[in-house]
C-alpha cells in the first residue's frame, strides 16, 4: 500500500466580501490539489462588547466543489452557512483546530452537538477562535438614600465587573477615603488611616 | 500508447511490446475517490492590548484527499 502524503502550502490572494450581517465571504476559484492548503487572513478590529461570545469567531467552508463529478460530497462534513449546526468546535478544547474529526455520518447526520469538546466527532470544515480580552472594571455607588445626618452610617456598594473573557481570581481592591472618617466594614477588610483594602 | 483515467488515477496503457521497458504489467494502482476539505483557524494575536486594535487570524483550508494505492501480488 502506498500512501502519498506530500503536503505543501500556498498563500492565496483572495477576494473577500463583508456581507454586512456579521459575516465575511471569501471566494477562491483556485484548484486545490490533494494535500494542498490555502491560507486566508482575516483582519478584525476589536471593540468592547457585553455580548456573550462577543469575541468568538467561527470560520466555515460554506460551499465547495470537486473537479471530479463522481466525488461531490465531503466524506466527513457538510458545508453550509449556518454557524451553529456543526459538531464540535468548542474553542480552546480538544475539538479546537482539529482537522481529523468525523463530524457527520454517511447520511450527513451530525454526530455530536455544536460546541462539543470531543475531537473525534468535530466537523472539520468549521473552526472557532476567540480573541482573549483582559478587562476588569469597578464601580462604586452610595447605597443609602438621603437626606443624611452627622453620625449616620452610610452604605456603599463596590462592584467589580469582569468585562473581558478570561476567568479572573485574587482580585484586590483599595478604597480611598476622604479623610479620617469612621469605617464600618460589612466584609472582611483591612483598614488604615485613609484607605481600605479588600 | 493511450491514456485513460481509472478511479482518478492517471494510468498509462502501454502496448505489450513496450511494457518491459516502460511499465510492468503485473503492477497497478487503484483506490477510492475521497472528497475531504478541512479548515482550521488560529489567532495571530494572543491577547488584545487595546480596543480598536486589529486582530489578525489565519484560516487554513486543506484538501485532505487520500489516495490509497494498493498493489496486487
Amino acid at each position: 500500500m502506498y500512501v502519498p502524503a506530500a503536503t505543501h502550502s500556498v498563500l492565496q490572494t483572495i477576494q473577500d466580501v463583508n456581507n454586512g450581517n456579521g459575516t465575511v465571504t471569501y471566494v477562491s476559484t483556485a484548484l486545490i490539489q490533494p494535500w494542498q492548503t490555502l491560507q486566508y487572513t482575516l483582519n478584525l478590529t476589536a471593540v468592547p462588547t457585553k455580548a456573550e461570545d462577543g469575541w468568538l469567531v467561527y470560520a466555515e467552508i460554506s460551499d465547495d466543489n470537486s473537479t471530479d463529478p463522481l466525488a461531490t460530497v465531503d466524506i466527513d462534513s457538510r458545508p453550509d452557512a449556518i454557524r451553529n449546526n456543526d459538531a464540535g468546535g468548542a474553542v480552546n478544547t480538544a475539538s479546537d483546530n482539529v482537522v481529523t474529526g468525523v463530524g457527520v455520518d454517511k447520511l450527513g447526520v451530525v454526530r455530536a452537538a455544536f460546541k462539543s469538546n470531543v475531537a473525534a466527532t468535530d466537523e472539520d470544515d468549521h473552526d472557532p477562535t476567540v480573541i482573549r480580552v483582559f478587562d476588569m472594571a469597578l464601580y462604586k455607588k452610595l447605597k443609602t438614600a438621603g437626606p443624611y445626618r452627622y453620625g449616620q452610617v452610610l452604605d456603599f456598594d463596590v462592584c467589580v465587573v469582569n468585562q473581558g473573557n478570561q476567568v479572573m481570581t485574587d482580585v484586590r481592591l483599595i478604597d480611598y477615603l476622604p479623610g479620617r472618617i469612621p469605617i464600618c466594614c460589612s466584609k472582611q477588610c483591612c483598614r488604615s488611616m485613609d484607605r481600605i483594602r479588600y | 500508447m493511450r491514456e485513460k483515467y481509472i478511479h482518478g488515477a492517471h494510468q498509462m496503457i502501454i502496448p505489450q511490446v513496450l511494457t518491459k521497458v516502460v511499465k510492468e504489467d503485473d503492477h497497478d494502482p487503484a483506490g477510492p475517490k475521497v472528497f475531504d476539505l478541512a479548515l482550521f483557524m488560529v489567532n495571530d494575536t494572543d491577547i488584545l492590548e487595546d480596543y480598536g486594535d486589529n486582530v489578525r487570524q489565519t484560516i487554513t483550508v486543506t484538501n485532505q484527499v487520500i489516495y490509497q494505492v494498493m498493489d496486487l501480488m
